[in-house]
């Protein structure tokens, strides 16, 4: 289970959305909510760079415009150095986009009405282990079957010759979820043919229509 | 040149391509800074494009290795409503991707650029590279190119939700009209803007859409200095300063017109509405006094949103700086143009409303400009009406003292029915002082009220001039005028028995502005230790009063400047033509047919033109009675 801890100085936007949805500030043993008379101490020290009471958690939820800009340039120096997820929403972001840091570190930036959405309490309620469910809700599969489907389009563009699955694998770099829709060829032994890989994007895209 | 754009977890593609046309395609990138929303990242890649001969963009639908982000989307948007010089905005765009064009539709409303002139989508999945190498290459670009570019059936294809910071129109009209201005003023924006709001998608729909014809170039920038605003000061109000409006209003006000702004810089998103409230009265209690007007938006706290406008915080910050004083000027500077907050401003007496410029209604050049004559011509009127602010402070001051005097006499005279009556009529709440007061507020441009005002001033310095403790005038002609100390008196009429002696030599003449017929009247009065004679024998002018007050104002009050003496005769002469007494007659034919008062110009004084009773009077006479009941 990831700890998160949720900055807000806009208290009423807040209140707002934890009314919204019955939260309380103890709903989630592994969320700790900093806001109204508990937030100034904090803001004050992390606009200092002194990122120590982030210590204790694996996912950071801050309101963009808390940090000036050199002060969040330093945040996402130390969420790099440590792993861990920085998640910065604000009103005036037009569009979510998720990159990575580093191998598990990633950024997030998303607009607050989508971060303060049915997309926050799935993530909660799923240990926040998912940071894909933050940015995309329920689309966050098809997220990734999407971009699964369009590396496999160009690699069937580009098929000139049989491969091995683990090959295939390795090209593609399919992780756990990824691999299941590639469960009849895992068992080959012999190279893959171009066929059985028009098989799976045909199946790729049949599922990713059904669930839009 | 014939763009593609990939990303970094495709790069087949950029390989395919490579290998199908060598050459043919420029590979581009955009590289999105942690630190900056994509809008920015953009909008600085396409501003590094201007200038390049672009035939064609070619793009995945998303630049990053989350397909759901649309960023391909986003950046073709940008494309096609970024603005500037030497850039292709209706260049073809192909967008290359595996999910068929009605799962994008169903998916997020901004694939909807798709449908839209122009724009191309290859399912790799389906056509394979060769299909995009084709269109680019050959006919289909071609012929695209050929035609015209029906900018306005994008615009009706394509929509925009509002990021949520925008949801309400407070929010939008303040960074749309600093934009709006900005451009009006000709101003760099990085000066002035907080952040670069000219980079979001949001707002360059909402310029499209107002349309290329209503934008500013150089040709169309207008002035922003906004004369006769020298020397005064401002004090500014409004949570979103922050973004602009803080920077503009300083070029405007004190950059451009000379004059001196304060801002409140201490909002902060985590003080509840009742700790803002609080934090904002502590401000205007050190501004009051120091600033001749208040520019005030009225939502000033995101629990203002939704709330009854007579709840939002701006309205008891007016609220209290009117109790604090009643003559402080405000101009409301707000989104809001519903006639509920013009009702509730007048409620408050608050009589200059200037209202932000907002995108949905498309104001035109003309009507942005409009509201920014409108929004000076507001804070010229406050500086004009700033007066009433001193005046306020004067008449409490001349209130406090003058009934500190009257308790006094009050203390020491057992007659003290006129005395009771004056101090009642006069200096308690209600009084003529407030009602005079009350009368300025409402209207000071008014003749009748200026008139009304002139006429209740003059009567105060009457009852005081003819209150026991102050004169007493006897059979035989002598007055005695009683000193401020109550314990010395002097005799106006020669007596060779008075122990004090004096005497007023009363010079009789004319004013420029009399009539031919019109006799002579009192234009000064000389203190000597001679006598003058004669001077009731004058036909129609009792001149009783008018010798009673000077007396008073002389012996009991020590205004002894000959020149003062004087304007308080001339001004004494000009109330009595202004109650129909018989005394003379002014040429008021010019003035008459200006139903506003003014200051007399040079060629009123030299009676070229009518007499008129100016804001000028006032004050001098407000001046007397300040010295009058000045603590000794």
């Amino acid at each position: 289970m990831n700890t998160c801890i949720l900055i807000e100085d806009r208290e009423p936007r807040l209140k707002e959305f934890m009314a919204q949805k019955g939260l309380k500030n103890t709903s989630y043993k592994h969320l700790e909510i900093v806001s109204g008379v508990k937030y100034p101490k904090l803001q004050l020290k992390i606009s200092q760079s002194d990122f120590t009471p982030l210590e204790p958690y694996n996912i950071l939820m801050i309101h963009r415009s808390c940090l000036s800009p050199d002060g969040r340039n330093a945040l996402i120096q130390y969420v790099r150095e440590r792993n861990k997820t920085l998640v910065l929403f604000s009103g005036g972001i037009s569009s979510t986009i998720l990159q990575n840091l580093a191998p598990l570190s990633y950024l997030l930036t998303i607009n607050a009405a989508n971060f303060y959405s049915d997309n926050l309490m799935t993530f909660l309620d799923n240990e926040a282990s998912n940071v894909y469910e933050l940015a995309y809700g329920k689309l966050w599969d098809i997220n990734l079957l999407t971009l699964l489907l369009d590396k496999l389009s160009f690699y069937i563009l580009e098929y000139n010759e049989e491969k091995r699955f683990g090959m295939i694998e390795n090209i593609l770099g399919l992780n756990d979820y990824e691999k299941k829709y590639f469960s009849d060829l895992e068992v080959c032994t012999e190279g893959i043919p171009k066929a059985a890989l028009i098989k799976v994007q045909s199946h790729l895209s049949a599922v990713i229509s059904e669930k839009f | 040149m014939n763009l593609f754009f990939n990303t970094s977890d495709l790069s087949p593609a950029s390989t395919i391509f490579k290998d199908l046309a060598p050459n043919f395609f420029t590979i581009e990138k955009v590289i999105l800074g942690y630190d900056q929303t994509f809008d920015e990242a953009v909008h600085h890649k396409l501003i590094g494009m201007s200038g390049e001969d672009i035939q064609s963009m070619t793009l995945p639908i998303s630049l990053t290795a989350n397909p759901l982000d649309f960023t391909g989307f986003i950046l073709a948007h940008h494309v096609r409503l970024t603005r500037l010089k030497n850039f292709n905005h209706k260049m073809p765009i192909i967008f290359y991707g595996s999910l068929d064009v009605e799962t994008l539709y169903r998916v997020n409303p901004i694939s909807h650029i798709l449908s839209t002139p122009r724009v191309y989508y290859v399912n790799i999945k389906d056509d394979g590279a060769q299909k995009i190498l084709d269109m680019v290459q050959k006919k289909t670009l071609k012929d695209s190119v050929e035609t015209d570019f029906d900018f306005e059936r994008y615009l009706q294809q394509v929509q925009f939700p509002r990021p949520s910071n925008y949801l309400s129109r407070h929010s939008i009209a303040n960074e749309w009209a600093i934009l709006r201005w900005v451009n009006m003023f000709g101003l760099d924006k990085s000066s002035i803007l907080d952040h670069q709001i000219e980079t979001m998608l949001f707002f360059k729909y909402q310029e499209a859409q107002l349309g290329e014809r209503q934008s500013f170039h150089s040709k169309h920038i207008k002035e922003s200095r906004i004369p006769g605003l020298a020397h005064h000061s401002f004090t500014f109000i409004d949570d979103e300063y922050h973004k602009g409006w803080g920077n503009l209003l300083t070029y405007i006000l004190e950059h451009e017109s000379g004059a001196k702004l304060h801002l409140y810089r201490e909002f902060k998103k985590y003080n509840t509405k009742p700790e803002l409230t609080q934090a904002l009265k502590l401000f205007i209690d050190g501004t009051i006094g120091r600033t001749d007007c208040y520019i005030i938006d009225l939502r000033l706290h995101d629990k203002d949103l939704g709330c009854p406008i007579n709840e939002a915080t701006g309205y008891k910050i007016i609220e209290y700086i009117k109790q604090k004083n009643q003559g402080s000027q405000i101009v409301i500077f707000s989104a809001t143009n519903k006639i509920w907050s013009l009702q509730e401003a007048m409620r408050y007496k608050v009589s200059q409303f200037a209202v932000k410029e907002s995108p949905e209604y498309h104001y035109t050049r003309d009507q942005s400009y409009e509201a920014y004559v409108h929004f000076s011509r507001a804070l010229k009127a406050a500086v004009d009406h700033s007066f009433l602010s001193k005046l306020y402070v004067q008449i409490k001051n001349l209130k406090q003292n003058a009934q500190k005097q009257l308790d006094t006499l009050r203390q020491k005279n057992e007659t003290q029915l006129d005395l009771n009556n004056f101090r009642r009529d006069i200096f308690l709440d209600g009084g003529v002082l407030d009602q005079f007061f009350e009368l300025l507020n409402l209207d000071h441009t008014n003749r009748a009220v200026l008139h009304q005002c002139f006429l209740m001033l003059h009567k105060i310095i009457e009852r005081y001039s003819s209150l026991p403790e102050c004169v007493c005038f006897h059979k035989k002609g002598s007055c005695n005028v009683f000193g401020r100390d109550h314990v010395s008196w002097l005799v106006l009429r020669h007596s060779s028995d008075s122990k004090y002696q004096s005497s007023m030599e009363l010079v009789w003449s004319k004013y420029p502005y009399q009539t031919a017929e019109s006799p002579k009247t009192i234009t000064s009065v000389c203190f000597s230790d001679g006598l003058s004679t004669g001077s009731n024998k004058l036909t129609g002018i009792d001149a009783t009063t008018l010798v009673k007050e000077i007396a008073v104002l002389y012996y009991r009050c020590h205004i002894t400047e000959a020149k003062t003496i004087d304007t308080f005769a001339e001004s004494r002469y000009l109330r009595s033509n202004l109650v129909a007494h018989n005394t003379g007659h002014v040429n008021i034919q010019k003035s008459r047919s200006n139903h506003k008062a003014s200051y007399p110009s040079s060629s009123d004084r030299q009676g070229l033109a009518g007499r008129k009773i100016t804001l000028e009077d006032l004050t001098f006479l407000l001046d007397l009675l300040d010295r009058c009941f000045k603590p000794v």
